[in-house]
């Protein structure tokens, strides 16, 4: 079995990118064939410049700017039937490697966190909004997959890839009018935060999401919020915190009038340490914690904040 | 412009009893109890395009909004609503009570795609990225693939342009695009915000909440019989417990002290 990596050299993240596609292949590919690398970007340089690599060799897929359609057609002409295909876990990777898939009779599966290749392909992924972990068999090659979101990263090689082809794509679709991209404004900072406030729906209006901004901004940290919370505009949607938002792995997370949701639970799952504070002492959140305090979190977190700015 | 919604009701996971997460025999988990609603993905898709039927006044286009599910009789409560917001014809696929098409996201993209080729030519599609049971995180993009359509992931936002294109709005790794594109094109809805649906008045929901709702049943026998390419093989429940210390205290402000004192002071400390 032969497995290749595709890497969104557009993206700004693609070191983390690139760290845990090579944790992936080191924890489950260790037996099986190191094929190329597939480097999806604006020139050679880019591929040059990195001075890492994950694998020896690597196809750039070049064009001006990002378009799904023409990187699935360099994809197409490359794809063996027989391979294994692993996509980073941004929004590109699942994209591709389910369309790739599909163009190619293949089979797909999104979000994955484990491999086995025995007599077949088979994948772990969580399914009913993480409550549960689905093992799927993939029965068609190419097997294509994108990693799930938060995975183990792996410090990479230093080096650099041997470019071995360049693929020209073609310019942007005929459907597509006029472009126009902007680099997102970061998300403050909250990816890498030390200390979490991670708000619920419990924390009932925007006043109180800005009150606990400050507040973790008074203890060095950052304000996540929950999905619900995000959906009413308490706080803007870069502060998800989830499995369709942030992945976070802080020292401490301080929850606030939050369920414990399994979904959201995923976003919050690798803290060092979790602090839960919710009125409702059965709240699932409460098991969850290292420690629990059940109160209204408005008392307790003012208390709390006149402690450590003393 | 003809625009078709397709959603997913689901089942409120969050209100599944910790020991009910067991799967049966043929790796099915009853749901059947917890409250339904819609998939938030797709209920963010259809206020996506009640939004954009209200700003199309001034720019001399007119959109048809159409809603498809497949799902079961419960669920057409939920098509009556989007009836009473005005949408023009709403479809259910009938699906039955013992067949489980959670994973099957290769069958559902067919069905939509057999509507629009064969009975209700769409100019755009518009769903959710993916629903909380499956998580499969497929159905647009193999409906943009069975259809030959281009598609557009991640969409937050949607302007109107004229009849043959759309302003749109999408996420993407790191940036956000604009994006003036033609039809036909399948948009998958990702984190929008400020996406619950808008509720209709009593009046509409009277007015308009009886219109016939379409029913297409189709071949479930044959379409279970054709070999999926992935097949789900094991269900196992996942628990997440830590040790959970309850923090005794006559007030707030004492459980804040001991909280602060015992476990936060010297964690803070150290970063």
């Amino acid at each position: 079995m032969r497995y290749h990596c595709i890497i969104d050299a557009y993206s700004e993240d693609i070191i983390r990118q690139m760290e845990e596609l090579y944790a992936f292949k080191t924890a489950f590919l260790q037996e099986a064939e190191e094929g190329v690398s597939y480097v999806l970007c604006r020139n050679r340089t880019v591929v040059e410049r990195l001075g890492r690599r994950i694998s020896g060799s690597a196809v750039a897929i070049i064009a001006e700017d990002y378009s799904p359609e023409s990187v699935l057609e360099a994809l197409g002409k490359e794809t063996d039937l027989e391979d294994i295909y692993i996509f980073g876990s941004g929004i590109c990777g699942t994209e591709l490697s389910v369309r790739l898939a599909a163009r190619m009779k293949g089979s797909s599966v999104a979000a994955v966190h484990g491999l086995e290749w025995k007599e077949h392909v088979t994948v772990k992924k969580m399914v009913y909004a993480s409550h549960m972990e689905g093992t799927f068999r993939m029965k068609k090659g190419p097997y294509c997959i994108s990693l799930a979101k938060g995975m183990d990263r792996q410090e990479l090689e230093h080096g650099t890839f041997h470019i071995m082809k360049e693929m020209q794509c073609t310019g942007l679709p005929e459907s597509v009018v006029s472009r126009k991209t902007t680099a997102n404004e970061a998300a403050g900072g909250l990816d890498e935060a030390k200390v979490v406030i991670a708000a619920g729906r419990g924390i009932r209006n925007k006043e109180n999401a800005d009150y606990l901004r400050e507040t973790a901004k008074a203890l060095g940290g950052e304000l996540g919020v929950s999905r619900s919370a995000a959906m009413n505009a308490w706080a803007p949607m870069n502060r998800m915190i989830g499995v369709s938002g942030a992945m976070l792995q802080p020292d401490i997370c301080i929850t606030a009038g939050v369920s414990g949701a399994a979904a959201f639970y995923a976003g919050i799952e690798k803290s060092k340490f979790i602090v839960a504070i919710n009125t409702d002492g059965q709240a699932p959140i409460m098991k969850k914690a290292d420690v629990a305090v059940a109160d209204d979190f408005v008392p307790v977190v003012k208390a709390l904040r006149e402690l450590a700015e003393r | 412009m003809k625009i078709l919604g397709c959603f997913k009701i689901v089942p409120d996971l969050d209100l599944i009893a910790e020991e009910d997460w067991i799967a049966d025999g043929q790796l099915q988990v009853d749901t059947s109890y917890a409250k339904l609603s819609w998939n938030c993905f797709d209920e963010g898709a259809l206020e996506m395009m009640l939004k954009l039927s209200d700003l199309s006044e001034g720019f001399d286009v007119v959109y048809e909004l159409n809603a498809l599910t497949v799902g079961r009789q419960r669920h057409e409560s939920f098509l009556k609503t989007l009836y009473a917001l005005k949408f023009e014809h709403a479809v259910r696929v009938e699906a039955e009570e013992d067949q489980d098409i959670r994973f099957c996201p290769e069958i559902i993209a067919e069905l939509v795609a057999g509507y629009i080729a064969g009975t209700s030519p769409q100019d755009v599609v518009v769903m959710g990225m993916q629903s909380s049971e499956g998580c499969n995180m497929k159905t647009p993009l193999l409906l943009a693939e069975a259809l030959g359509w281009p598609c557009i992931t991640e969409v937050t936002a949607l302007e109107p342009v004229d009849e043959g294109h759309l302003k749109v709005t999408s996420e993407e790794d790191g940036r956000t695009a604009v994006q003036v594109v033609g039809v036909p094109c399948v948009l998958a809805v990702g984190n929008a915000p400020s996406s619950y649906l808008r509720v209709p008045t009593l009046k509409d929901k009277m007015k308009l909440g009886k219109k016939p709702i379409e029913h297409i049943v189709p071949d479930w026998e044959q379409l279970l019989e054709k070999e999926q390419n992935v097949e789900l093989t094991e269900l196992a429940a996942v628990e997440e417990r830590r040790d959970a210390v309850l923090i005794e205290g006559g007030t707030p402000e004492e459980k804040a002290r001991e909280l602060y004192e015992s476990y936060l002071k010297g964690r803070l400390e150290k970063i």
